[in-house]
């Protein structure tokens, strides 16, 4: 086959337009100039003839093929379904793995509560979580039994002025307990600390009658939870 | 939507419908184009059965790719681009397995060499030695004799469906007409049976 640009150098240029002014697809220049270069040209118009019949034989020839069975089409919406399935296949695939392990664990926990006696569980769980939350807000004024650490932050009642008040330093090793117990004796309440050095200020109740001195001696009189209480100036 | 609005909506319109998935428009472009991809094929590959295989890889090749087609070319010119990558592909796999390029002895009419040219013009007519001329000649002779006399193509839309030189197209239409009518020569056609 000549694959080359080059034409024989006695072939017209025009001649090899003649395909497409059969066809009239040519633009109007090039139209013209095959119009104006056949009358003046046997070669040329030899070929216009010569392409006109093998033109009409070559369509004549295509025609005869009626096309392709319709299995073609059965396998064509076959092979178009496989895909779709394959695609949708690795979507699902890609969708539980990798970043999605949220979903996975999620959808474990929705899995649980399948399980007729896991809501019940979990109601009962959740009311005693609230029922004890409510007792221990109605007891705030105490410390509760299972914190190790003294509560922080600022007790909610402003101190009068007649009040007595104490600068305390617990122990490292007092327990929360010990404490709780301590200060239910003096009927005395933190109302600030810690401080920096870890010192609380304890208020003494008012209807109170006894003396700052002789809470003092009650709380130094147990070393094991007081390091050092000395009266406050409020 | 209906059947009748499927085979009024234009070329276009069922390719951006297939492309977003649209099985309806799909199977209306298919039927609109299958004869006319398959006379293509089959001019490009000569078998009939490797026409119909490569076939199914067009036809699967415009449904995935649909939802790319942006429109910058017909989709007629589209398509036929389509098959001629896969036409090419088809004849590529045949000639590494054949170690020669596509045989066309497997094509369903055949010239029977007992018969005389004469006797053979006489029982298979014009269009079939045509048919037999065609095979002789090379694929892309005669994917551009198809283009440019049955689909009719401009030259410029050959040379870009194709990708080859506006002045390639030109001259291989010229020497494939030339081919052709020398084959029929051999085969006994002669020029009063046009």
């Amino acid at each position: 086959m000549n694959e080359s640009d080059q034409l024989d150098p006695s072939t017209h240029h025009e001649a090899t337009l003649l395909p497409w002014y059969l066809t009239d697809t040519l633009d109007r220049q090039e139209k013209q100039d095959v119009e104006t270069h056949l009358p003046n040209c046997e070669r040329c118009q030899i070929e216009l003839d010569e392409m006109k019949r093998t033109r009409a034989a070559v369509k004549a020839s295509i025609n005869e093929q009626t096309g392709p069975s319709s299995v073609v089409f059965e396998q064509v919406m076959a092979r178009i379904r496989e895909e779709q399935s394959s695609a949708e296949t690795t979507i699902q695939r890609k969708s539980h793995t990798g970043p999605n392990l949220l979903k996975q664990i999620q959808a474990w926990i929705q899995s649980l509560f399948t399980v007729p006696w896991v809501p019940v569980l979990a109601t009962i769980v959740i009311v005693g979580q609230s029922a004890l939350l409510m007792t221990n807000l109605g007891n705030n004024q105490t410390l509760p039994d299972w914190e190790p650490v003294v509560p922080r932050g600022i007790p909610q009642a402003p101190s009068p002025s007649e009040s007595h008040h104490i600068h305390i330093i617990f122990t490292e090793t007092a327990t929360q307990s010990e404490i709780q117990g301590l200060l239910q004796l003096i009927h005395a309440q933190i109302i600030r600390g810690p401080s920096l050095d870890g010192a609380y200020v304890l208020k003494i109740s008012t209807n109170d009658l006894t003396p700052i001195e002789a809470s003092l001696e009650t709380l130094l009189a147990q070393p094991t939870i007081v390091r050092s209480a000395t009266p406050a100036n409020e | 939507m209906t059947t009748t609005d499927v085979h009024d909506r234009s070329d276009q319109d069922l390719t951006s419908e297939a492309g977003q998935g649209d099985e309806e428009a799909f199977q209306a472009l298919y039927h609109r184009y299958e004869k006319r991809i398959f006379q293509y094929l089959i001019s490009m590959l000569g078998d009939p059965t490797l026409t119909e295989e490569t076939m199914v890889e067009v036809m699967v090749a415009v449904w995935k790719n649909a939802g790319k087609f942006r429109g910058d070319s017909k989709v007629s010119t589209w398509i036929f681009g389509i098959a001629h990558h896969k036409g090419i592909d088809a004849i590529r796999r045949v000639s590494s397995h054949r170690q020669s390029s596509v045989s066309l002895d497997d094509a369903e009419e055949t010239v029977d060499v007992g018969d005389s040219p004469e006797d053979h013009v006489q029982q298979k007519g014009l269009a079939k030695l045509t048919t037999q001329a065609m095979k002789d000649l090379s694929p892309d002779h005669r994917e551009v004799l198809h283009l440019a006399f049955f689909e009719e193509l401009p030259y410029q839309e050959i040379s870009s469906l194709l990708n080859i030189p506006m002045n390639t197209v030109k001259t291989r239409v010229f020497y494939a007409k030339q081919q052709l009518k020398g084959h029929m020569h051999a085969l006994g056609f002669s020029e009063t049976m046009l």
